[in-house]
């Protein structure tokens, strides 16, 4: 999957800055909602993701508000990382009408090149404020490492993330 | 979460280029544009807003007259140059009349939920027929 942001320095395109401008300027909303554009998330992935290299490997980020880390699989097979899952569309409770809906929803698969090989078992995953954070650490760095106690994790601490398989 | 300081107050009033000039603001420092959900019931309109990476405390919802502004900070993404957005801006006109002293706004693992109740004059309502 390619990364959408590298078409310019502010991270996302001239155009799509073009497009959020002028849409803001329809940004209206009434019971008698009169959108003139149709909404949709113009020109962005999803989940929208960032790779980053470390001291010791890998670290990915992967936004996917709403969802709890149990319902994400994350695998590393080789030099590829796999983070896929559903987010449920949304309902209005009871006799709700919705208005405008654009958050994506469905099945989502994500895959991200990883530059070098990876140690596979010590991949590690937490979900923290709707982003998925995955931390790869290298395999020649993994060998002979002693594992980290994750500090700041408040609550799922880290199950396994990932698994050699899949 | 819910504020409505004066500052506010009087830049609301002021002319639509500060509008503009907060926008630009806002996309200089790579904020984007969050998507929404938005739905609405006989007493109340509830907006939904994806904000991935905003941490409690981060976020900022004001209503100005007649319109709501959503505003938020992703925690170290600015401080790491990450390519994902560094903070959420947008802003909606309200046509419908709301309670705002009963406007209430929640976050919870990266989507903002902001509840506002409908004034009394706007809400369904529904007649008995003797």
């Amino acid at each position: 999957m390619e990364k959408e942001s590298d078409s310019s320095a502010s991270g996302r395109g001239a155009l799509a800055e073009f497009k959020d401008a002028v849409t803001n300027l329809f940004d209206q909303v009434s019971s008698q909602v009169t959108s003139l554009i149709p909404d949709l998330g113009f020109g962005r992935e999803f989940p929208n993701h960032e790779l980053r290299v470390e001291d010791d490997g890998y670290r990915v980020w992967v936004e996917l508000p709403g969802l709890q880390r149990e319902e994400i699989d994350v695998s590393v097979s080789g030099r590829s990382l796999t983070v896929s899952g559903r987010r449920p569309r949304f309902e209005p409770p009871g006799g709700g009408r919705m208005l405008r809906s654009e958050r994506p929803s469905g099945d989502f698969e994500l895959n991200v090149r990883l530059p070098s090989d990876v140690d596979a078992v010590a991949v590690v995953a937490q979900m923290r404020d709707g982003v998925l954070d995955v931390r790869l650490p290298g395999s020649k760095a993994a060998r002979g490492r002693s594992i980290d106690v994750e500090e700041g994790a408040e609550t799922q601490h880290d199950e396994p993330g990932a698994h050699a398989d899949a | 979460m819910h504020r409505i300081d004066k500052d506010e107050l009087r830049e609301a009033q002021q002319s639509t280029a500060t509008r503009e000039e907060r926008e630009a603001r806002a996309r200089r420092r790579r904020y984007v544009r969050p998507l929404v959900d938005i739905y609405s019931t006989g007493s109340e309109m509830v907006v939904l807003a994806d904000l991935p990476g905003v941490q409690k405390g981060a976020v900022d919802v004001t209503v100005e007259r007649d319109e709501l502004v959503i505003e938020a900070k992703a925690a170290d993404r600015a401080e790491q140059e990450s390519t994902l957005p560094w903070g959420y801006y947008r802003r909606f006109r309200l046509k419908t009349a709301f309670d705002r002293e009963r406007i209430a706004a929640a976050l919870e693992n990266g989507i903002l939920r902001v509840t506002l109740p409908k004034a009394a004059s706007e809400q369904t309502r529904k007649v008995s027929v003797d």
